[in-house]
């Protein structure tokens, strides 16, 4: 009988804590009234003017032309205006749960272990060593609050992902979440983020799954915004016509449609077109390199993990002492880390980038190089340490535009209605009421095998508008 | 009527063999049929250790994978201190010691338990291994070596052979053979056979049945070991668990398709696997299936292949 009241009481119990409100996650649109889901985006608040925009919102963030290579000022006073942003967002109860006069506090998750990995020495260190320099460096530029950054590894799996967003919310208080990579990792996580009011940024990855999202923002162009410029790249190469293989992951069927559409429009061929499993056997890798051998092509546009990029295609094309042009959308495969362990066989391998490689980044951010061994504990900057340091660098500026009243709705309300931002790495990042998708241009890289990492072949490409 | 059975599977292996290559040819899918047989042949390999251990005490090995991972860490290793052969005999030492520790720490505790339970506690040491691997040597990737760099040496059905898959294929096809002879014709392999299947009537007439035991989880370490090796650095570079996350299901599945208690099965039930997931990706037939075909086929050909033989294309009913 006893036991058997125990066990009532601990249903009731998780019941009862099941329904109840956890700590940093607003409120459901089925809770009562005072639940803080987003406002819709009403059209009368969409079509708002710039000018409505209270000035404390985009005037300290200055937007300088990439051209020159201008790094935003980093202010050393606050603005001088504290009046929170106008804008379609409200708060919520939990609108301010992650910040405190003192600390702001950063979610992250990335693969780290996986399928496709990325270092992870290198993101445990990178991923606020521009906060411990903007703490020395400018110290109240976040109004006397230093950003504390939580990580979780995702392992490369989109519930893992889910669980480590809500432990870093739920359990470490995170004010906003930021996705590394991993474009399933990132749609699951940014869902579960806009179910709960809490603002999410990534690099640009897919818009399906993403583009209804309200509290979702991409800092830089989406896989299918690139593949204009990755059409018009092949034809500066004087190619024309390329094989298409993408992994077979619904995130990146818009990139798919995009990049055929692209082509299409530029009068290119695409004679052979591919959706390859996303873990692609040995098998499925040589079969499709040997159709596009035969195919007789010369280039190929490619959209799948580093994993499969580099141990399947890569190899396989080896193995057939054929070396087409592989280039496509991403970040990842633009990473080092696939021609430290690729070359030679990656040699003719081109991608996007949100940043440019480490051979120019003296050139748009002297910070870098400089700052970064300093508050990297002695480590070597790489290119990890330079994808976050842009990221956290471009959010700094948000976070500083946003003022002093720092809550999830006004730093949202702020990222809309601000004319954009410049960090000097990106390209301009903007963002409007009805366009979460930030990025306006990209860098391509070149695999360099004779110095063992991607260098710059173009910077500040902008996308068609 | 034991060397009728025989004779007969072997009847049946070549039919097989012969029915899919004509098909495959007239269908244009000559490709397939080259690339299938070189990537199957590494299934097939690590079938082959599968099937050992499997024969031998009834238990589905998780880690006979991470055995050959273990290798290709030690290949990595040493081979920028003493050179790749020495590197190799080396890395395959590591796998046979790994295998003979698996034994001792794990297998023979539990010799008495129920086979499901060896099975967990094999998956438990591929999980364990992996874990000590990305311990070791981080998540990422590392470039390795392989023994033959040649690549157009042979050219079949317009496919490139590389000279590292045509050492792979001589060795699983030697292998299959050597170690089907090895059971049937030494008294060394028939003692594993007769102690597999009655272990207390194996002790009383004097064979250690733990002994042989042993000797087997090493000689299967050494395949998944060897497996690894040959099979990998074709692809230039490895990571924690590749030969559980590449090669373990695929050879799984060609373990099963072949006859789990047949060594010749194995390497069929490999290539098999292998051509099946070739064709499945570039036929024609099969580009309407939603999602991705290759896996999809894999497992209705294995579906189809137990309704009919549920003792596998090669092996013996139970």
């Amino acid at each position: 009988m006893t036991r058997r009241a125990l066990a009532v009481a601990v249903a009731v119990a998780t019941l009862a804590a099941a329904c109840g409100q956890k700590a940093g996650v607003s409120g459901s649109a089925a809770d009562d009234g005072a639940a803080d889901t987003i406002v819709t985006v009403a059209p009368t608040v969409a079509s708002l003017p710039p000018a409505s925009v209270p000035p404390s919102a985009a005037p300290s963030v200055p937007v300088t032309s990439p051209a020159t290579g201008a790094v935003s000022t980093p202010a050393t006073e606050p603005p001088a205006t504290t009046t929170p942003p106008v804008g379609p967002y409200q708060p919520g109860p939990n609108d301010t749960a992650g910040v405190t006069d003192t600390e702001i506090v950063i979610g992250v998750h990335a693969p780290v272990t996986g399928a496709s990995p990325i270092p992870q020495e290198s993101f445990d260190i990178g991923k606020d060593v521009y906060w411990r320099f903007l703490a020395d460096s400018a110290p109240d530029r976040l109004y006397g609050r230093t950003v504390r950054v939580v990580f979780r590894d995702d392992e490369f799996n989109p519930q893992r992902a889910v669980q480590v967003c809500r432990e870093m919310v739920e359990q470490d208080g995170a004010f906003l979440l930021v996705g590394g990579a991993g474009a399933d990792q990132i749609t699951a996580c940014a869902q579960y983020a806009d179910e709960n009011g809490i603002p999410y940024l990534s690099a640009g990855v897919n818009e399906e799954g993403l583009a209804d999202l309200d509290t979702y923002f991409a800092t830089t162009v989406t896989y299918a915004e690139q593949a204009p410029l990755i059409i018009a790249r092949l034809q500066e190469l004087g190619i024309t016509e390329a094989g298409l293989v993408v992994a077979d992951t619904p995130s990146f069927g818009d990139a798919f449609v995009a990049i055929k559409e692209a082509a299409a429009a530029a009068g290119f061929g695409i004679p052979y077109e591919q959706r390859i499993n996303k873990d692609a056997s040995p098998a499925e890798a040589a079969t499709v390199v040997q159709a596009l051998k035969d195919a007789g092509l010369g280039a190929v546009i490619l959209l799948t993990s580093p994993v499969v990029y580099v141990l399947g295609l890569a190899a396989s094309a080896a193995n057939q002492s054929y070396a087409p042009v592989w280039i496509g959308p991403g970040i990842t495969s633009g990473l080092n880390a696939v021609t430290a362990i690729g070359c030679p066989n990656v040699e003719t391998g081109e991608f996007f980038s949100p940043v440019p490689g480490l051979d120019v980044i003296d050139e748009l951010d002297p910070d870098f190089n400089a700052a970064y061994p300093t508050y990297a504990g002695g480590a070597p900057a790489d290119d990890v340490g330079l994808q976050l340091w842009a990221l956290n660098k471009v959010l700094a500026q948000m976070l500083e535009a946003t003022g002093p009243e720092l809550g999830r709705a006004a730093f949202m309300n702020t990222l809309v209605t601000s004319p954009g931002f410049d960090n000097g790495i990106y390209p301009p990042v903007r963002f409007s009421v009805d366009d979460h998708f930030g990025g306006t241009g990209a860098h391509l890289l070149d695999a360099n095998c004779d110095v063992g990492q991607y260098v710059t072949a173009q910077r500040f490409i902008p996308v068609p508008s | 009527m034991g060397l009728l059975a025989a004779r007969r599977d072997l009847l049946i292996g070549l039919a097989i063999t012969a029915a899919l290559v004509v098909t495959l040819l007239a269908t244009d899918e000559d490709a397939a049929l080259v690339i299938g047989v070189t990537t199957g042949s590494a299934y097939g390999l690590v079938a082959l250790g599968l099937v050992l251990v499997y024969k031998s005490s009834g238990v589905f090995n998780f880690a006979q994978g991470e055995f050959g991972t273990v290798a290709l860490y030690v290949l990595y290793l040493l081979d920028f201190e003493v050179g790749y052969w020495w590197a190799f005999a080396g890395a395959l030492v590591a796998a046979g010691l790994f295998g003979f520790v698996t034994e001792r720490l794990v297998v023979r505790p539990l010799f008495d338990a129920p086979r499901v339970t060896l099975l967990v506690a094999t998956a438990g040491v591929a999980l364990l291994a992996i874990a000590v691997e990305i311990w070791f040597g981080s998540a990422q990737g590392k470039p390795i070596a392989k023994a033959f760099e040649r690549v157009d040496r042979v050219t079949v059905l317009g496919v490139q052979v590389s000279d590292q898959r045509l050492w792979l294929i001589a060795t699983v096809v030697v292998l299959a053979v050597l170690l089907g002879l090895f059971f049937t014709r030494t008294n060394l392999g028939l003692a594993i056979i007769a102690a597999s299947q009655e272990p207390t009537a194996t002790e009383l007439v004097g064979i250690s049945v733990r002994r042989l035991s042993a000797f087997t989880w090493v000689l299967a370490a050494l395949l998944g070991g060897l497996a690894a090796l040959i099979a990998v650095p074709d692809g230039g570079s490895f990571g924690p668990g590749i030969m559980t996350s590449t090669y373990l299901i695929p050879a799984f599945t060609g373990a099963v398709l072949g006859g789990m208690t047949s060594l010749p099965g194995a390497f069929l039930g490999g290539v098999l696997v292998g051509i099946i997931q070739s064709v499945a990706t570039s036929a024609p037939l099969f580009e309407d299936i939603p999602g991705t075909p290759s896996t999809l086929v894999v497992f209705v050909v294995l579906l189809a292949v137990l309704v009919v033989r549920p003792q596998g294309l090669l092996g013996k009913r139970a």
